[in-house]
């Protein structure tokens, strides 16, 4: 049994890096059964990320009003719509690799942090948005935790 | 002017991409647009920096296609230091660059342009989806695309360092060479690609040549512009993806213009629009003169479909035959049917596959020479390639020590922006009228330019301006009619 945790986003482009940062943050704290990855990709290219593994916990950004606010987003509920089914969407990728015999998350949870309209280029996640990462990282343990990757609570904060 | 309709998705995994819709006190269509890539924050971004930084920062700007902005920087690296890569390294180059092709068409053909491409433009929309293409070219297929994509990203990450951004591209060369052992693995990649390739063919031929409605659908007049039409060619006028001069040709096919890459601000000019931040490339010696067909306008495309009209033949044997065939079968040369975009990546697919065979085969490929050291001092420098959506231009200048004072970038899809709105104005005409919409018009605007494969990049999260969350339609005054939210 594998898990992997996924964060998603570009690590030159402020807010966007948020779910970078959180992965990079989760290094080496979770275990040899959970695997940390990081990726610039989206949509179908997402197939080849998180093939091979049992489990997985996707961290990502997502614009909203409230910059640093965390919510998780649904993975039935994001469904191709329009122009969106060109960058097919996540549960498509995932029927893809079903398709062609590939081990998939059977279990996939996505955090996603608010972040602003505006990015600066080259600057690092704001004060406000990078203040979710501990909430990501709670959020992430619990998971794995549930999920029984890791041993027990007091185990991970020993 | 009344507010627009916007369709936009939200989170990268649901994908990229956004349409906006002006409309008419009356309701109908004043101007629809496919909302393009802004660079300028990139391009602000390198000035300042160590140009050889520019390769694995510029390669940052799209998580779809980082090996064709690594390689257009590595280019312009080499003119700006004025050095000339030794032979190997150029094949080594081109050699990456071709898998690279070969791994992005093909995740396109099946999966992203499938849905028109082999599910059909005229089937229903409830099955142009993935297990659409799945359902129709049968249940082997997502094996078949994803084990080769994953032979050829082997490749790219043991050769380019890191297969999302690459760091092998330097000035006058690559950082490492092909050795005698990844030579042999390499060239079984190259056959089981030749034989994906032929796959591809194959299937091309039995879902869409043998159904006289497909030929029929990509050449009606609802996706067709008569524009001109720009690619990279060799000195023998054949298509290249690595290395030649930029081509174009008019509505007719005539060569108008053909020139080096580093002169290409003498013929590219870029138009803005009042509606829009996003600039219009156009020809300059023809001019801007909206977005209309014809020889005398300046819009031009590029992508697959105009590299097949902008050359006159394929290098490799077999790509050959094809092109030859596709043009038989469109009605002769050049073809403007911005769906046969499909069906010319699938002659790329065939060439990027013989292309990497001859490469990987070819003895001067273990050569361990592949750096040539730059001496002379920096100045301007400017890397052309062909990305799997067109010509790229990467245009830097430098003071004496190296560091970059300006940056200039045209991707692929910037080049199109005129033609894809050009096509997306003409989907949403014929399906909005009086303010009222339904979800179809989200697939008939999609299909208008899906066939650009325009890019999304990463870098459209950092647009200035508002992105709604939603598609909103609104009348002249303002009042919401209509709306499809799109909230995960």
């Amino acid at each position: 049994m594998t898990l992997l945790v996924l964060g998603l986003g570009n690590d030159l482009l402020g807010d966007d890096g948020i779910g970078l940062l959180a992965a990079a943050s989760l290094e080496g704290h979770l275990g040899s059964r959970v695997e940390i990855a990081r990726s610039g990709r989206s949509g179908l290219y997402l197939v080849e990320e998180l093939e091979g593994y049992d489990d997985a916990i996707i961290l990502d950004s997502v614009l909203g009003e409230q910059p640093g606010r965390v919510r998780e987003l649904p993975a039935a509920a994001l469904r191709p719509l329009g122009p969106s089914a060109h960058y097919a969407g996540l549960p498509e990728a995932l029927a893809l690799a079903r398709s062609a015999g590939l081990r998939v998350p059977g279990r996939l949870r996505i955090f996603a942090v608010e972040i602003g309209v505006v990015q600066t280029i080259g600057s690092t996640p704001s004060l406000a948005v990078r203040s979710a990462v501990d909430g990501l990282v709670a959020l992430v343990k619990e998971t794995a935790s549930a999920w029984g990757y890791l041993p027990t609570r007091e185990a991970i904060h020993a | 002017m009344p507010e627009p309709v916007v369709i936009n998705p939200i989170t990268r995994l649901e994908g990229h991409g956004k349409v906006t819709i002006f409309l008419t006190d009356e309701g109908e269509v004043s101007r629809a647009y496919f909302q393009v890539p802004e660079l300028r924050g990139f391009e602000n971004f390198l000035v300042g920096r160590q140009a050889e930084d520019a390769p694995q920062i510029t390669s940052r700007i799209c998580g779809v296609c980082p090996t064709a902005h690594h390689t257009a920087a590595t280019k312009a690296l080499d003119d700006l230091y004025k050095v000339d890569p030794p032979m190997t390294a150029k094949m080594i180059r081109e050699m990456l660059y071709s898998v690279f092709m070969l791994e992005d068409h093909a995740l396109h053909l099946f999966f992203l342009g499938g849905p028109d491409f082999i599910v059909g433009p005229t089937a229903p929309k409830a099955s142009r989806n993935v297990l659409g293409v799945i359902q129709k070219a049968g249940l082997d297929i997502g094996k078949r695309v994803i084990a080769m994509r994953k032979d050829l990203r082997a490749i790219l990450t043991e050769l380019g360092g890191k297969v999302i951004h690459p760091v092998y591209g330097l000035p006058g060369g690559v950082a490492k060479p092909v050795t005698a052992d990844m030579q042999t693995r390499y060239q079984e990649v190259a056959g089981r690609a030749l034989k994906f390739a032929a796959f591809c063919e194959k299937l091309f031929e039995d879902v869409v040549l043998g159904n006289p409605d497909y030929v029929k659908a990509i050449t009606s007049d609802a996706y067709t512009h008569r524009t001109h039409y720009m690619g990279l060619v060799d000195a023998g006028m054949r298509e290249n993806f690595y290395e030649g001069q930029i081509r174009v040709v008019d509505p007719s096919g005539r060569e108008i213009a053909r020139f080096p890459g580093s002169q290409y601000l003498e013929h590219i000019a870029e138009h803005a629009e009042p509606w829009t931040y996003v600039k219009f490339p156009f020809l300059k010696k023809i001019g801007w003169k909206g977005f209309v067909d014809g020889a005398d306008s300046g819009v031009y495309s590029v992508a697959p479909l105009a590299r097949l009209n902008a050359c006159d033949d394929m290098s490799t044997p077999r790509a050959a035959e094809l092109y030859e065939k596709y043009f038989e079968t469109l009605g002769g040369k050049p073809v403007h049917h911005t769906l046969a975009n499909h069906w010319a990546r699938v002659i790329e697919i065939v060439y990027a596959a013989e292309r990497f065979q001859q490469l990987i085969f070819d003895r001067q490929i273990t050569d361990p020479n592949v750096r040539t050291l730059p001496t002379e001092t920096p100045a301007e420098g400017v890397g052309v390639v062909e990305a799997p959506r067109g010509v790229l231009i990467h245009h830097y200048k430098s003071d004496d020590r190296g560091i970059l004072t300006s940056a200039h970038l045209i991707v692929a899809t910037q080049h199109n922006a005129a033609r894809i709105a050009m096509s997306v104005d003409k989907a949403a005409r014929s399906v909005i009228h009086g303010g009222v919409v339904d979800d179809g018009i989200l697939n008939q605007v999609e299909m208008a330019f899906r066939a650009y494969d325009p890019c999304h990049a990463c870098a459209t999260h950092s647009m200035p301006g508002h992105m709604p969350l939603w598609v909103k339609i609104l009348d002249s005054g303002g009042e919401l009619v209509q709306e499809f939210r799109r909230d995960g």
